[in-house]
């Protein structure tokens, strides 16, 4: 589950990144952004799919490394 | 004769970083509040950022690692070097939403106003995906067929840019009139790091094409960034002698504005279009090197294969781009004020600097421990 | 061990006209060879009459009566023939049906083939798909034979090798490699080899099939990375500069492997013609190229998205004439499309004398009537029209294929989002092609370093 679990990582330190720069400059005006619905739904669509290409793909290398029986 | 390929030349790392220094340092209002001197920043920015890709290979010939992030590991041990590294692909990432960003922001203003954002945004990163997907070696080709193509509309902008004859040089007078004072601190802190200091970015993996970083591609980097400067230059010279200090402080992109300008014989009216389709390209390189130098750290801290890791972290960077910032105006603030100086600052100058004292530090103790030991 | 050809010659006589004689084209001759029983054995399709009375008749009444056995026969009488001695019966059936004659005599083991040949073929004629204005008007033919000889004939040096390849067991199809020994690369004639090789026993006996084979990419790919010509001069161009070329027997063509994206801008004729001329003929053929992939594309994407492109009168014309019509551009632009494609395949098999008829027929229903009635606009006549003539100017016919398939994904992505998407569309388009290899070379060759 590395891949996923880095993917989490990164997802939350950019968003962090993101947020502490808007913080800066806005203050919390930035909640408002977040709270668009158009955007929401897309971000939401694009991280999931995201999250869900990396947890198929690491169930895959989860079997395959079991029949292998090597890591 | 038709040839197979066999290792990258100066010629392909040429392309690549005047590309990439174009990118969206052509798009975006470059130093706005220096007025007339903007041009005069810029040229002196081109000199130092020469310097500073000689600086960031030198970090790589001297440690003779492949990429920064095995620089991080040697430098400040496995778990020091990781969390930087971590730090470092966060980085990356963010610059490439933000850089996604600008060019969405271009088309959604002056291409294609009807369509939402987010449709545009998610076409631009299929395309980057597609394109990354490809392989290093057929993307760094195909920014070789890019960077012709740049430089045939470059050359065709100007050659109308001055047969429309509205140019007025004297808006360049007086040449620093204010003295260079009021010009250093602007200087230092927008134009040096975007677009010069982001050349951190080829650290991440011109090791892997360029094994030695031998005296050809050093010097075929250099004349890069010397060349870019040079375009970047005459680009804010065009702008502001087309409109002017005061309308260019206020321009959202001056080079598309100033492309709107020219009317030749009523017949050449919006070169528009091609002067956004050569940005493209511009951006769509500037995009994919960030997402790859991001890509190679993940590569090398999770040892997964690279083809499987690009999708979830470009659709990760689109849905940064969404919420960089509301809307351009404050994108461009924040880009201004606050990126700058804590972001690009400490991690394009002061972390490399740091990285090269720790490091010689540490082969100073390890002499000093071979030499006790003995 | 094998097998004998017989046991005795009495039960040859008898299973014989189980095995072979069915066809009322296979001719046994029984003859007497010196006092024994013999028998010549022939397709009579494939084995010209005057060749056979000739080459082996006559020698055959005036020697055979003074030999002792076959071998001398042959060695007096039919010297100046190829032959076989076989012990196999399926190797006889094979030659047989090459162009050989079959001599069996009783008391030998070893049938004795001789290759005579003989049947009507096509002599060598003008190129009809590539047709030659200034070069030599020879066009290959369907015998592998007649088709090495009109490549020897101007190749006259000992490095041009040509390798046999059996490609299929029992349709006996043959396939040649035909290449310059000290021109060509090593890598490339070991994979061009050992990709034929893999191909025997799988029945290939077309040169499309044997093009499908010999390909990369075994998926579908838009763009051919292997070039089929008929022209003497086009194959030896690309045989002097280290290609190899195939020909299967029966196909009037060679495929020449490997082939890149410039190649199928090069037309033969260029060598012929100044310099100037022909750098302005390469460009116009590029034109022509993103001319008929973009301009239904970028039309759509500037009346839909961006009319402030095109010239202010020019957009008051458009948007005049397109006032009243009932459809939405798009489906406007794709009736009109699909109306031409229609028109040029119908044209291609039209006999020549309703031709004509067609092609008036056409322009008339489709162009005047069309439009007049409102039904569509002139303006996408006239994309639709300068489109199609413009994937004409290919000197490699079936390049037009791709660009006719293309171009539909092209207005696809232009309806969606203007010029934008056909700027997007070009630079995924440049990715494939930057990433497709024919035998290892990338097919569009930007390599920077210059050796």
């Amino acid at each position: 589950m590395k891949r996923t679990y880095f993917f989490i990582l990164i997802l939350v330190m950019v968003s962090a990144l993101d947020i502490l720069c808007l913080f800066h400059n806005e203050q919390w005006n930035f909640l408002v952004m977040y709270s668009q619905r158009k955007k929401l739904v897309a971000a939401c669509l694009l991280i999931l799919v995201a999250t869900v290409y990396s947890i198929v793909l690491d169930w895959k290398d989860g079997r395959n490394s079991h029949t292998k029986g090597s890591e | 004769m038709i040839r197979k390929m066999d290792g990258y030349s100066p010629l392909q790392i040429f392309i690549v970083i005047f590309l990439f220094l174009e990118g969206t340092a052509i798009l975006i209002n470059l130093a706005p509040d220096l007025g007339r001197d903007a041009w005069i920043a810029t040229l002196f920015c081109t000199f130092i950022g020469m310097f500073l890709i000689w600086w960031f290979f030198f970090l790589l010939r001297n440690t003779n690692q492949r990429h920064i992030y095995a620089v991080l590991q040697q430098g400040l041990g496995k778990i020091g070097g990781s969390i930087v590294g971590v730090v470092y692909i966060t980085y990356f990432i963010y610059i490439c939403a933000r850089d996604m960003r600008d060019f969405s922001e271009l088309i959604t203003n002056a291409v294609l106003p009807s369509i939402p954002l987010e449709w545009t945004t998610l076409c631009f990163t299929v395309t980057v995906i597609y394109v990354l997907r490809c392989g290093v070696q057929n993307f760094v080709n195909l920014f070789v067929l890019f960077g012709y193509v740049f430089a045939a509309i470059f050359v065709v902008f100007l050659v109308l840019v001055i047969a429309d004859g509205e140019l007025d040089f004297h808006n360049l007078l007086p040449i620093m009139g204010d003295g260079i004072g009021p010009m250093l601190p602007s200087t230092f802190t927008q134009v040096l790091e975007f677009p010069f200091g982001e050349l951190i970015a080829f650290t991440a993996f011109a090791g892997m094409l360029y094994p030695n970083l031998s005296g050809k591609v050093m010097r075929a980097s250099l004349l890069s960034v010397l060349a870019a400067g040079m375009v970047l230059t005459v680009t804010i010279i065009v702008e502001l002698v087309t409109f002017g200090p005061s309308i260019r402080e206020r321009a959202m992109f001056p080079l598309v504005s100033a492309s709107r300008n020219i009317s030749i014989g009523n017949f050449i009216e919006r070169i528009e279009m091609i002067v956004i389709f050569a940005i493209l390209l511009a951006a769509i390189v500037k995009v994919c090197i960030f997402a790859y130098a991001a890509l190679q750290g993940v590569v090398w801290y999770t040892g997964k294969s690279y083809n499987s890791l690009i999708i979830p972290y470009v659709l990760l960077t689109a849905e940064i781009s969404y919420y960089v910032s509301n809307n351009m105006s404050d994108h461009i603030m924040v880009g201004l004020s606050f990126v700058p100086i804590y972001i690009h600052i400490p991690l394009q100058f002061a972390v490399p600097a740091i990285l090269l004292v720790f490091i010689k530090m540490r082969s100073r103790w390890r002499k000093r421990d071979d030499q006790t030991a003995v | 061990m094998t097998k004998p050809l017989y046991e005795t010659w009495d039960e040859l006589e008898e299973t014989f006209e189980l095995t072979f004689g069915k066809t009322t084209d296979f001719v046994k001759v029984p003859v007497l060879f010196n006092g024994r029983k013999c028998w010549i054995l022939y397709y009579s399709s494939l084995v010209g009459s005057s060749e056979l009375s000739s080459l082996l008749m006559l020698p055959f009444n005036l020697h055979a009566a003074k030999s002792e056995n076959v071998e001398q026969f042959r060695a007096t009488a039919l010297a100046s023939l190829n032959y076989m001695y076989i012990n196999d019966w399926i190797v006889i059936a094979r030659q047989l049906n090459k162009n050989s004659v079959c001599i069996l005599a009783e008391g030998e083991q070893e049938a004795l083939t001789v290759e005579i040949g003989g049947y009507a073929e096509r002599s060598i004629s003008e190129p009809v798909i590539q047709p030659s204005i200034y070069g030599p008007k020879i066009a290959f033919t369907e015998s592998i034979v007649t088709n090495i000889s009109i490549l020897r004939r101007v190749l006259r040096t000992k490095s041009l090798q040509m390798e046999s390849f059996d490609t299929s067991s029992d349709m006996v199809t043959g396939t040649v490699l035909v290449y310059l020994e000290d021109v060509i690369e090593p890598d490339l004639l070991n994979e061009a080899k050992r990709r034929i090789q893999s191909l025997e026993g799988k029945k290939v006996t077309t040169s499309t099939h044997l093009m499908k084979e010999l390909r990369d990419d075994k998926k579908t790919n838009f763009f051919p990375t292997l070039m089929v010509t008929e022209r003497q001069d086009a194959c030896i161009a690309q045989l002097m500069e280290g290609r190899a070329v195939v020909f299967i027997d029966g196909s009037p063509s060679g495929i020449i492997l490997p082939a890149v994206f410039q190649d199928f801008f090069r037309s033969s004729e260029d060598a012929y013609l100044p310099r100037p001329m022909m750098i302005f003929l390469r460009v116009l053929r590029y034109c022509a190229f993103f001319i008929a992939l973009l301009l239904p594309g970028i039309y759509i994407g500037v009346i839909n998205y961006n009319y402030e492109i095109i010239p202010i009168n020019l957009a008051i014309e458009i948007a005049g004439l397109r006032s009243n019509l009932p459809f939405p551009s798009v489906i406007e632009l794709l009736l009109v499309e699909a109306a031409f494609e229609i028109m040029r395949e119908g044209s291609i098999r039209m006999p020549k004398i309703v031709g004509n008829a067609l092609t008036v027929v056409g322009a008339l229903v489709i162009g005047d009537a069309a439009v007049q009635a409102g039904i569509v606009s002139i303006v996408v006549i006239i994309v639709v029209a300068f489109t199609g003539l413009s994937s004409y100017a290919f000197p490699y016919y079936n390049f037009a294929f791709s660009v006719r398939l293309l171009r539909f994904i092209f207005i696809g992505v232009a309806s969606m989002l203007g010029i934008y998407g056909v700027f997007l569309g070009c630079i995924i388009l440049f990715a494939y092609l930057v990433s497709q290899r024919s035998y290892g070379y990338p097919y569009l060759q930007l390599n920077a370093k210059r050796s």
